[in-house]
């Protein structure tokens, strides 16, 4: 991630891709994007929503659901045509332009808007805009939550390095790749595979499709789970399929702050602390400056802080000698965080600090050097194509856009019994499942209610605020209509997060599924990389019929 | 576009962002604050951040008084979130304090799904899970076993500890993303 105190300052124009900055991770991208914008930076948005941030930009383009790939080669292959491309840098920081354009080249402006419904003139603009300008390019997750989402975020990063537009203050792809959790800074190691310890590499469960992998895991079946800071039923795809797997559970355990959906299915409830009252330590996945939590309160009520939960039952486990009894969560950090960390300069009453550059670089790949096998971006990539000879999955080594799966485009047949794909935002109100339960919180939301456009609300004699179902032939979830033209026609936006035993869930609905690159089968695995292999959850293949209750 | 030099961007960092490894606390803390339209004198005010699986990890302010707190606010001396919350943020007195909170260990009672329990302590509770553990890995060995845990509280310290035991026990591993 470039820091955005330097994006902020130098770019000029932001490009902003399935990211609603309007509703989540608000300070860094409103906060700096405002700043940017102040200085006279142009702002692009690709979201098929009209988001609170789109409202603000200078061009929307709004695809179809899914099509985003198709909608970044036709910008690629736009640019190239115009030669408005940095053959210098293609040339001296990456490989593979050649086979990537044999992919782009086939996008042409007319059947780039044929696939992704955006005008061809505002795909031309935006493209030129793009290529011409000091650009950063913000991704968020929006065009991810698709089977083929992979293969978009391929595209749009091969459209940053086609225009040269990486490591350059205000410009760059910010994703979520450079976060200080993920680059060494932790030593996970040194406090999980503690010295002496006869450790052994146990098998691997997918937590993106963990309802197949709890129903096929065999010798043994996974028998027992405790469940903390996590929702397994209301947050999973395919809710009624993970209570019957948890069924098959000899014990659940939740360690949870309210009675949820979970507690409902659980032997034993334990009374979780908030972050108010534990340590911890949370590096951003976006920025670089990082405030260690300290206990604030006194654990409320009988609840406990998770370390001490997990230290006490290890201890009683007979692992006493890997977890001293008089340890706090601070020596426990002292263990985890990197022995020259001026700890002290990051906890109260000091702090925050700035993470030291080897972890998260102000202005990452400045000197063009990448953290690839050839050390340059591989529009080409090689280490998909070796991949693939390893493990199925979509290997594609260029980008391609290939429908996806449960979408008018990639299931016709199943769209014309549910014409509607679903789409499902994280409202600024709740994350994931949490806070939906709060007064302030229902003050401000209201009754659940979905979004639906004008056009197919009247074909279904469905008006502003009629109760409707929201059904497939997996479940149902009753909400209330609301009628905007912010969702494209054939489009439903029902936010994520609610919980099934107050209302209106939309996970009830979606098959559990996992996208690539990886096709991790059953979701038990062996051997897994989180970089490569991916594989999150599409949750928004999922297509469905709406009608007045 | 012209490209920055290296040495153009090593002087444009140093100048636009502020050095690694030093506390950027720079505001006094706050001894009141003003609540329900008074100025009250409070015990403390901590600095903390929050952890939510969000990419700003703001700053927080915490007021505390009588051992609650009483309200929070965005820390001004953190460059993100430069002394603001957002709506979730400032709900945080509201959640701490909520009178729906799980007080204590629940058994459960009722069938699963039902959602009946009776109040336990955590002596027993300790011993419910401590003598499921044996017998699970009596019948069906060590992997039959495994957490589940995502984002709800993201902080990155507690799963190293449970991590620790889990490794050490032979669970099954959780992994990947969503």
């Amino acid at each position: 991630m470039q820091t955005p105190e330097v994006w902020s300052r130098h770019t000029e124009l932001v490009l902003m891709w399935g990211c609603n900055a309007s509703a989540a991770g608000i300070h860094q991208e409103i906060g700096y994007l405002y700043d940017a914008m102040e200085r006279g930076a142009r702002l692009i948005v690709v979201d098929p929503i009209v988001t609170a941030v789109a409202s603000k930009a200078h061009l929307h383009l709004r695809p179809r659901p899914s099509t985003d790939a198709a909608l970044a080669l036709g910008m690629i292959n736009h640019i190239v045509s115009r030669n408005l491309h940095d053959q210098d840098y293609l040339e001296r920081h990456t490989q593979g332009f050649s086979q990537l354009m044999e992919e782009a080249g086939q996008w042409t402006l007319e059947r780039t808007r044929e696939v992704t419904g955006v005008p061809e003139g505002l795909i031309a603009q935006a493209a030129e805009e793009y290529a011409t300008h000091r650009s950063l390019l913000e991704c968020g997750y929006g065009h991810q939550r698709y089977t083929n989402g992979h293969r978009t975020q391929q595209a749009i990063s091969a459209l940053a390095a086609v225009c040269g537009h990486m490591g350059q203050p205000g410009a760059h792809c910010n994703f979520m790749e450079v976060g200080a959790a993920y680059t060494g800074f932790l030593n996970s190691a040194r406090v999980q595979n503690p010295p002496g310890a006869d450790i052994k590499k146990t098998r691997l469960i997918s937590i993106s499709h963990f309802g197949p992998a709890l129903r096929a895991a065999q010798d043994p079946p996974i028998k027992g789970i405790i469940k903390w800071r996590g929702s397994l039923i209301t947050q999973q795809p395919d809710a009624r399929g993970m209570i019957e797997a948890v069924k098959g559970l000899d014990f659940l355990v939740s360690i949870d702050q309210f009675l949820t959906d979970d507690t409902d299915w659980s032997d034993l409830v334990l009374p979780a602390c908030t972050i108010f009252e534990q340590w911890g330590v949370h590096p951003s996945y976006r920025h670089q400056y990082l405030q260690l939590q300290v206990p604030v309160l006194e654990p409320q009520h009988e609840s406990m802080p998770d370390i001490d939960f997990w230290a006490e039952l290890a201890r009683r486990m007979g692992y006493e000698a890997y977890f001293p009894r008089e340890w706090t969560g601070l020596d426990w950090l002292r263990l985890l965080l990197p022995d020259d960390f001026p700890l002290e300069q990051a906890m109260h009453p000091h702090g925050p600090v700035r993470l030291p550059e080897r972890f998260c670089p102000p202005v990452p790949n400045w000197d063009g050097n990448f953290q690839t096998p050839s050390g340059k971006i591989e529009l080409y990539s090689g280490v998909y194509a070796e991949r693939a000879q390893r493990f199925p999955g979509e290997w594609d080594p260029v980008p391609r856009y290939v429908p996806s799966a449960e979408s008018p485009d990639g299931d016709p047949e199943r769209a014309a019994r549910y014409p509607l794909l679903v789409v499902s935002q994280h409202p600024a109100t709740r994350t994931h499942s949490q806070f939906g339960n709060l007064p302030y919180i229902q003050e401000i939301e209201g009754p659940a209610t979905a979004m639906l456009h004008p056009d197919d609300a009247a074909a279904r004699g469905i008006a502003e605020h009629d109760r409707i179902r929201i059904y497939n032939d997996r479940a149902d979830s009753h909400v209330l209509a609301h009628l905007t033209r912010k969702v494209l026609p054939g489009t439903v936006e029902l936010d994520s997060g609610r919980w099934i035993k107050t209302g209106g869930n939309v996970n009830l609905l979606i098959h559990p599924r996992a996208a690539g690159p990886r096709d991790v089968g059953d979701g038990v695995m062996a051997e897994y990389d989180m970089q490569l292999d991916g594989h999150t959850i599409p949750y928004f293949n999922l297509l469905v019929e709406v009608e007045k209750a | 576009m012209r490209r920055f030099s290296a040495e153009e961007i090593r002087d444009l960092v140093v100048r636009e962002v502020p050095p690694a490894g030093i506390s950027l606390a720079r505001t006094p803390l706050p001894t009141k604050t003003t609540w329900e339209d008074r100025t009250v004198e409070v015990d403390r005010v901590v600095k903390t951040a929050c952890s939510r699986n969000c990419y700003d990890t703001c700053g927080i302010l915490a007021y505390v008084k009588d051992g609650r707190l009483l309200k929070v606010e965005g820390d001004p001396d953190h460059p993100i979130n430069r002394g603001t919350l957002c709506v979730k943020g400032y709900t945080y007195p509201q959640r701490v304090h909520s009178p729906d909170r799980v007080q204590h260990p629940l058994l459960r009672t009722g069938e699963r799904g039902e959602g009946k329990f009776r109040r336990v302590s955590w002596e027993e509770a300790f011993d419910w899970i401590c003598e499921r553990l044996h017998a699970l890995r009596e019948r069906w060995g060590s992997e039959a076993f495994m957490e589940y845990l995502y984002s709800g509280n993201r902080e990155f310290l507690g799963k190293q500890v449970s991590g620790r035991f889990l490794a050490l026990f032979g669970a099954s591993k959780l992994v990947g993303s969503f």
